[in-house]
């Protein structure tokens, strides 16, 4: 489904990524886990399109219709479009826009690019009901300004939420576990593994392990130094946790 | 000047005897002796009316032209069925398509004295042939707002003036929804020069809100006074989205202790349009509270003026007042100009004031974008929030509804992306 190939990203003049590799299948998911600064969140916001990033090298290959395309030709909004979505590690305070109207411009979006009808503003809702019932989220959300006020829970199950509508083929998640507590975190792993499926691949970006006590990997990736240096299974992760990441170093 | 060429050919036309004369004639003197602001004025420093000049705009003669079928039509479409409609076609009052007034209201004569503050007013009191005086009964509460409908259009052939002059006198204890509504055919120039005085009574509580939604060529000039009496609530609203070039001018004097006013102003514009509020909050008596937040969108080579000057008088004391203007600009040619100005001569007073000229949040709208949301549409999502937080302040539905319908209708023709 997406192949990185030779990944080199900047952001500003400093080089982030140098180099990385990953291959993505339908139906997997993956945990990129790194220390501070290694460019975990670097990656995803490259794949999502933020133009702060720059791509100097390499390609990113992503099946759309199943011809691999270069993903990199693609404006944000197109490559959301085409399946692509990150849950933000810090979710944007949106203070003019109801979280309902955000959510339905963006699920109508997409049905447009499909080609099907618009889903009225009625049908939408109640839709959505069902859908935050797999976050655990009041209705009275929906009315409120997008992720403004919202607890850092509430933000982060709000992404969840948005994951669950706009049903991505490639979710990135990018430390969705930070800044919740533990029954946050059940709650926002209940609602990912919910929506794993054959068809779609999730990355989860993280920094511990705790997340994949929920989530479970098919691969555990680490990111240092702007390449992945070691995959393995699961297991790395608890390697991870037990050694740290300083006999990758050398 | 130009503009009172058709002077006696509108004296012949819709002769007027005592008082009404006198105040034609006084506002005749005033325009011809004073001319035209220049940008040397204090006042209209970041605005110029040289395209005043630059074409003949003659005044629409009572009865001399009447709407066409296509302009009927368009006059109906702006009529709102949860209003008191009251319309004019080119300043004149349209019998057929305008309600009665709702109980409470009587219409009497021009009692206003032929004093005139500035050029514009006094061109408008040498125009007049039925100025509009109303008064609103004390503790009246009135179901609708009240929408006085002003559409101007070419019809004749020549590029109108039209002058409307409304003043109304709300009771003590009454309360009222006045809306001062002006449109146009779409590529018609005209010129609107518009007077309204309104008095709020005792405890009593307005909302005002004037709408300037003008053709593309079209001149709006406005001007509105508003008197504050004690303890009154006023909420007033300047919302501008048409013209080519438009000003309005607001002066709020609270009379009277323990008044609440919000006093607002939205507007959008893009192409060469520009748009200018100068107000003036006068505390001339203290225990008044003014909150003001005046915010605005531009796009393409848009400009905009914002002054606003508060003025807390020597014994206004406890005064409070709050001043704000937001400028967003879409494109590097947009130009806001803002200058809030406070002059305090009181001594145990709150007032803060300030002005922002800025750009989208470039991660709002990354936000959007990856959520599928295209990029012309983000925009417009983000800059619809950023304005509308203010007609939302009414707190009144339908009001905020038909005045939503406008500022869509606005950002559909935005150049967003």
């Amino acid at each position: 489904m997406l192949e990185i190939k030779n990944l080199h990203a900047r952001v500003e003049e400093k080089e982030i990524l140098k180099g990385l590799n990953l291959k993505i299948n339908a139906g997997e998911v993956h945990a990129i886990m790194g220390p501070n600064g290694s460019g975990k969140s670097t990656l995803s916001k490259v794949l999502a399109g933020h133009p702060a990033y720059e791509v100097t090298e390499g390609e990113v290959l992503y099946d759309i219709n199943f011809q691999m395309k270069n993903l990199l030709d693609l404006a944000p909004d197109e490559r959301a479009k085409e399946g692509i979505f990150l849950a933000f590690q810090y979710p944007i305070e949106v203070p003019g826009v109801s979280n309902f109207t955000f959510l339905h411009t963006a699920f109508n979006s997409i049905l447009q690019h499909q080609g099907s009808d618009s889903m009225s503003e009625g049908e939408f809702r109640e839709f959505l009901v069902q859908k935050m019932k797999l976050v655990s989220m009041k209705p009275e959300y929906l009315d409120r300004p997008v992720n403004t006020g919202f607890s850092g829970g509430e933000k982060k199950k709000n992404e969840i939420l948005q994951m669950a509508v706009l049903s991505p083929r490639l979710a990135l998640l990018d430390e969705t576990d930070s800044g919740l507590d533990i029954d946050a975190l059940r709650v926002v792993s209940d609602g990912v593994n919910k929506l794993r499926r054959k068809d779609n691949a999730i990355v989860l970006v993280t920094h511990y392990q705790r997340l994949l006590d929920y989530i479970k990997p098919d691969f555990v990736h680490v990111l240092l130094n702007g390449k992945i240096v070691e995959t393995g299974d699961a297991s790395l992760a608890l390697k991870l946790e037990d050694k740290g990441y300083d006999w990758l170093i050398n | 000047m130009n503009l009172l060429s058709t002077y006696d050919k509108f004296s012949q036309t819709s002769p007027a005897t005592g008082a009404l004369a006198a105040f034609r004639q006084a506002g005749y003197d005033y325009a011809l002796n004073k001319g035209l602001p220049t940008r040397k004025d204090e006042e209209w420093h970041y605005t110029s009316v040289k395209p005043l000049t630059e074409q003949d705009y003659v005044v629409a003669l009572v009865g001399a032209v009447q709407p066409s079928h296509d302009t009927l039509k368009a006059m109906k479409e702006k009529l709102n069925s949860d209003f008191y409609n009251i319309v004019f076609f080119n300043g004149v009052l349209n019998t057929t398509l305008s309600d009665e007034l709702p109980a409470g209201f009587t219409s009497g004569e021009l009692s206003q004295a032929p004093k005139f503050d500035d050029t514009f007013d006094a061109l408008n009191g040498a125009y007049q042939a039925k100025p509009l005086v109303l008064t609103v009964k004390k503790e009246t509460s009135v179901d609708k707002p009240v929408n006085f409908v002003f559409y101007t259009s070419n019809e004749g052939g020549n590029a109108v003036m039209v002058n409307p002059r409304i003043s109304i006198d709300v009771g003590a204890r009454s309360s009222v929804r006045i809306l001062e509504s002006h449109y146009g055919t779409q590529d018609a120039s005209y010129f609107v020069n518009s007077v309204l005085d309104l008095q709020v009574g005792e405890s009593a509580s307005v909302t005002y809100v004037r709408v300037q939604s003008e053709s593309d060529k079209a001149i709006n000039i406005g001007r509105t006074r508003i008197q504050v009496a004690k303890n009154a609530n006023l909420h007033s609203l300047a919302f501008a989205t048409g013209a080519a070039l438009s000003r309005h001018t607001l002066d709020v004097v609270l009379k009277g202790e323990g008044s609440n006013s919000q006093i607002n102003g939205v507007y959008a514009v893009r192409g060469n349009q520009h748009v200018d509020n100068t107000t003036l909050i006068d505390h001339a008596v203290g225990a008044c509270n003014t909150e003001q937040l005046y915010k605005g969108i531009l796009d393409d080579s848009a400009r905009s003026a914002f002054c606003g000057k508060v003025l807390i008088a020597k014994n206004a004391q406890k005064a409070n007042s709050a001043q704000l203007n937001n400028n967003l600009l879409l494109s590097s040619k947009a130009e806001a100009d803002s200058k809030p100005m406070l002059e305090i001569y009181a001594d145990d007073v709150k007032a803060a004031h300030g002005s922002t000229v800025g750009q989208l949040d470039k991660e709002e709208l990354f936000y959007l974008l990856s959520r599928a949301i295209p990029k012309d549409k983000a925009i417009s999502m983000l800059s619809y929030g950023y304005v509308s937080e203010v007609i939302y302040k009414l707190g009144d539905d339908c009001i905020e509804k038909w005045l939503s319908k406008h500022l869509d209708a606005a950002f559909t023709r935005f150049h967003v992306g």
